[in-house]
């Protein structure tokens, strides 16, 4: 992976925030109806979401088999719990990948004992490219993921991708990368920060 | 807000405290309308990094989910309380739709046999007996899956088939949903065991039939059972296991 230069900020131009912001209101929109009740609704909001929740479950995981039972938990828990989602507090794509990300968390905390997955864990840094289907605008999206992680430092960086496709709690990512458990906290706070920033995220 | 609380911000959106951690953070937001609103932000930057690894899942699993969809009611909405944290209504009964997701496959095949035995009913008083036995399954199998406790434990198996448990302690009471056991042949059965202390103890043998491959179990006396094992057995089950299990599920 090549290291991009850091241009810290450049995310936030509006040419590429207009169409992830109709994207993300046309999500809130499904999942609104899918709060009524909406099959419909709820089959098309899987067609959209399901490649960002199985990828992550499948990075998290690795399992493909768990990562199927996690997706399917995942969607079914969607369906059950529409009717609580409130736009007001974040966006339906956060609230359905948050929910993604902390099954599969769970999943892998439950099943492996922490020196099984350090062998499991992917050391591959910064996220997967392979075996994805892209459509034009998500390989955008992807390519400033990977853009803005590389503005990072590499604590920032390791201790953010450690917790986030490595599941691990900040106690262990310390652990892996022989740094203060404090330190790797607040490395994860200010990581987020600047990665907020770079992409442009309001919320 | 404390300041070393609010340091734990980044790692609670990336999910990577301790369960006590997590809960004191939670605590701490519902006061905090500055901490949530941080977390709000964070929480959407942390899920942009799942933009990074889009998968194709495989086709089976929508048609799977949309049959669940079509068997699970929604929640009923909370209402709206200016100090109810985002994150705790964000947080619902995981693993409630977990268990009822892990059963829905196989209670298919528990209703199927259920109507089926309806109908015989009306020629055959014996079969009143097994029926009224669903029946109270039937009620027993929704009050683990609403038990406060209800927990869910699993196994894969090589061909690709699992054994799952749901245990609710509460209830002294556990679901065995059986998917996709390799088939056997007419002179064999599962049968399931409950494991404590002492000699394994026969729970139920599984008719032999090759369609029973599939299918939900409920156990309604747990007392200290500690695990649960699937052994295969001669037709009409054992004494006590003759095979080592293909499955051994602890329920802790």
């Amino acid at each position: 992976m090549t290291e991009p230069t850091p241009l810290h900020g450049t995310g936030r131009s509006s040419s590429s925030r207009a169409p992830r912001a109709r994207q993300a209101a046309v999500l809130d929109d499904l999942l609104g109806e899918v709060a009524r009740g909406d099959e419909i609704a709820f089959s098309a909001l899987y067609d959209k979401m399901s490649p960002a929740v199985f990828g992550l479950a499948r990075r998290v995981v690795r399992d493909p088999a768990r990562a199927e039972e996690v997706a399917q938990e995942v969607f079914l828990q969607v369906w059950q719990n529409a009717t609580r989602f409130d736009s007001d507090r974040g966006a339906a794509k956060t609230w359905i990948l948050t929910l993604a990300h902390r099954r599969a968390v769970d999943v892998v905390r439950r099943d492996q004992s922490s020196s099984d997955r350090e062998q499991r864990y992917d050391w591959r840094s910064g996220p997967d490219h392979d075996a994805v289907a892209e459509e034009v605008g998500t390989r955008l999206e992807h390519e400033q993921v990977r853009r803005c992680l590389g503005t990072l430092t590499d604590l920032q960086r390791e201790a953010i991708t450690l917790a986030y496709y490595g599941g691990y709690t900040y106690m262990e990512a310390s652990t892996l990368l022989e740094a203060n458990a404090a330190t790797v906290k607040t490395r994860m706070r200010d990581g987020l920060i600047r990665l907020r920033d770079c992409l442009g995220v309001t919320r | 807000m404390t300041a070393e609380l609010h340091t734990l911000v980044g790692a609670y959106a990336l999910n990577a405290l301790s369960a006590e951690e997590q809960a004191r953070f939670e605590q701490h937001l519902a006061t905090c309308a500055a901490c949530r609103a941080e977390q709000s932000e964070l929480q959407a930057t942390a899920a942009r990094l799942a933009d990074a690894n889009w998968e194709t899942p495989p086709a089976g699993i929508k048609a799977r989910l949309m049959d669940a969809v079509r068997r699970t009611a929604q929640d009923r909405p909370l209402g709206v309380s200016p100090t109810h944290t985002g994150r705790g209504r964000w947080l619902p009964v995981m693993l409630t739709a977990a268990a009822v997701l892990a059963i829905v496959a196989s209670l298919g095949a528990f209703f199927v046999e259920r109507d089926r035995l309806a109908d015989a009913q009306q020629q055959q008083r014996a079969v009143a007996g097994r029926l009224a036995v669903l029946e109270r399954q039937e009620d027993g199998v929704t009050a683990v899956l609403s038990a406060p406790d209800v927990r869910i434990r699993s196994a894969s198996l090589d061909n690709g088939g699992s054994v799952r448990v749901i245990v609710a302690p509460s209830l002294n009471s556990a679901l065995i949903a059986m998917d996709n056991l390799p088939i056997l042949g007419d002179q064999y059965s599962y049968q399931i065991w409950q494991v404590g202390r002492g000699d394994p103890v026969s729970a139920v043998v599984m008719p032999a039939d090759a369609k029973h491959r599939t299918g939900t179990q409920l156990l309604d006396n747990l007392g200290k059972t500690q695990a649960i094992a699937v052994t295969v057995e001669p037709e009409g089950g054992s004494t006590r296991p003759t095979t080592d299990p293909i499955a051994s599920i602890a329920l802790t």
